[in-house]
């Protein structure tokens, strides 16, 4: 399944990220230096997982980074 | 089995878990009840207080009969690389289930275990369980994580037990003096009964309400309207050593309340403990009696529990004061959102307001003063 940024962006939200955070991110940059803390980042992961259908194991989810490395990882998934 | 045979063989069979294990949350199965006997074992050694985990038969009744609903992180091979529960604990209405005892194996602290086990129980649990009215959790406010997750679950902030945990047991975890915590109450069967509300924190329980949709009927409950002369106080304690507090459950003020309270902080002083934590029925009609007798003894206002107590029926709901028998240090108060911020604020205001009217021991917090977390969204630009 492809996600677009905005999906992602409201997934970020539905993980419990703030909307005014969520809508700052820049894409490029990781997750974690943008204001995602420990708890905030696996339930981004869950939350994606749900939606997308994809299973992201920890190994894989830590390799992804930015909300780029997301979209394309989900597009090569599709 | 008893606790020292379980704990006797959880010594001889105790073996670390390989790291790098799938997890999958689920809820718990009796087979699962040694894994969790093992987890205990493992992150409190023999010093957790309650029997139930170490003893997988206590463990799978308490699971039965619906007193404890757990969940885990398992591994394939049946590995328990965590758990969470609910699980009835100090509110008199048994319907009320505390949210907590979220453990997770040393080997997976930095994993995904405890996400998935919130997750599992947001998808699957919070809300949904039947015969639960509410659900509440203690979330620790010398850091945020526990919190975040609870307002996950949908837990708004309602109280700050201030000081309610004693330093060492978050020494690994730096904190500077006695941990707060943060008392966050989900409704899920709101009930309609009445609620007197104590005229002398009137402002402090107006500002919480709106937390929820509570249907309630409101009455102004001020010290004037005495209990009859022949009605005796409704009280419970329970006292938590290790903490060094005592907390009472005041289902019915009477006539001897403020002597009860009296003979209450003198044993609590006797005991050595550091703080009394009360709750109070405010389904009754003498609870602004009972409110302003606990604040001339020098109680400051902690909090509304909602559903708190409650037979037959869910509530009526609680008011939650305080008192410090001797002077405390606090570590810092964290909280994540503004509310929690305003929530702690008024809670320390009228702990300040009871050292200055009745000179009760007030906590003084070692750091900063209580501010929500700093995110992006708070940064300028």
């Amino acid at each position: 399944m492809s996600i677009d940024l905005e999906e992602l962006r409201r997934l970020l939200v539905a993980a419990g990220v703030r909307p005014e955070v969520a809508e700052k991110i820049d894409p490029a940059v990781p997750l974690l230096k943008q204001g995602l803390d420990s708890v905030d980042f696996p339930s981004f992961c869950a939350v994606v997982e749900e939606r997308a259908g994809v299973p992201l194991d920890e190994e894989t989810a830590l390799t992804l980074r930015t909300l780029n490395d997301f979209v394309a990882y989900l597009a090569g998934r599709a | 089995m008893s606790r020292a045979e379980a704990l006797a063989a959880l010594k001889a069979s105790y073996a670390e878990l390989p790291a790098g294990l799938k997890i999958t949350a689920r809820l718990f199965e009796p087979a699962d009840a040694p894994g969790v006997a093992r987890l205990f074992y493992q992150v409190y050694g023999e010093g957790y207080p309650v029997d139930d985990p170490y003893v997988p038969e206590l463990y799978i009744e308490a699971n039965r009969t619906g007193r404890i609903r757990a969940l885990v992180a398992a591994a394939p091979d049946g590995s328990i690389v965590g758990q969470a529960a609910f699980f009835q604990s100090s509110p008199p209405n048994k319907r009320c289930y505390e949210f907590g005892q979220l453990l997770v194996d040393k080997a997976y602290r930095g994993s995904f275990a405890a996400m998935r086990l919130y997750q599992f129980a947001l998808k699957n649990m919070f809300g949904q369980l039947p015969g639960v009215d509410a659900e509440f959790g203690e979330a620790v406010c010398h850091h945020v994580t526990t919190q975040k997750m609870s307002l996950l679950g949908g837990y708004p902030e309602c109280g700050l037990e201030v000081g309610l945990m004693p330093k060492a047991a978050y020494a690994g975890e730096g904190a500077t003096g006695r941990v707060s915590c943060l008392l966050q109450v989900r409704v899920v069967v709101p009930g309609n009964g009445p609620l007197f509300v104590p005229a002398c924190w009137r402002g402090q329980v107006e500002a919480i309400l709106p937390a929820w949709p509570l249907e309630r009927d409101v009455h102004a409950s001020g010290p004037e309207t005495a209990p009859p002369m022949d009605l005796r106080t409704e009280l419970e304690a329970q006292h938590f050593a290790f903490a060094g507090v005592t907390r009472l459950n005041i289902a019915m003020p009477g006539a001897d309340f403020a002597a009860r309270i009296k003979a209450e902080l003198a044993q609590a002083k006797e005991l050595g403990h550091a703080l009394v934590e009360v709750f109070l029925n405010l389904g009754s009609p003498w609870a602004g009696r009972a409110a302003e007798d606990l604040r001339q003894a020098g109680f400051f206002f902690g909090g509304f529990a909602p559903l708190w107590f409650g037979d037959t029926a869910p509530g009526p709901d609680a008011l939650l004061a305080q008192r410090f028998l001797t002077q405390e240090v606090l570590a810092d108060i964290l909280t994540v959102r503004e509310s929690g911020a305003a929530v702690a604020a008024l809670v320390l205001a009228d702990m300040e307001r009871a050292g200055r009217e009745f000179g009760s021991p007030v906590a003084v917090l070692a750091g900063p003063p209580v501010k929500a977390a700093q995110t992006l969204g708070d940064q300028p630009g």
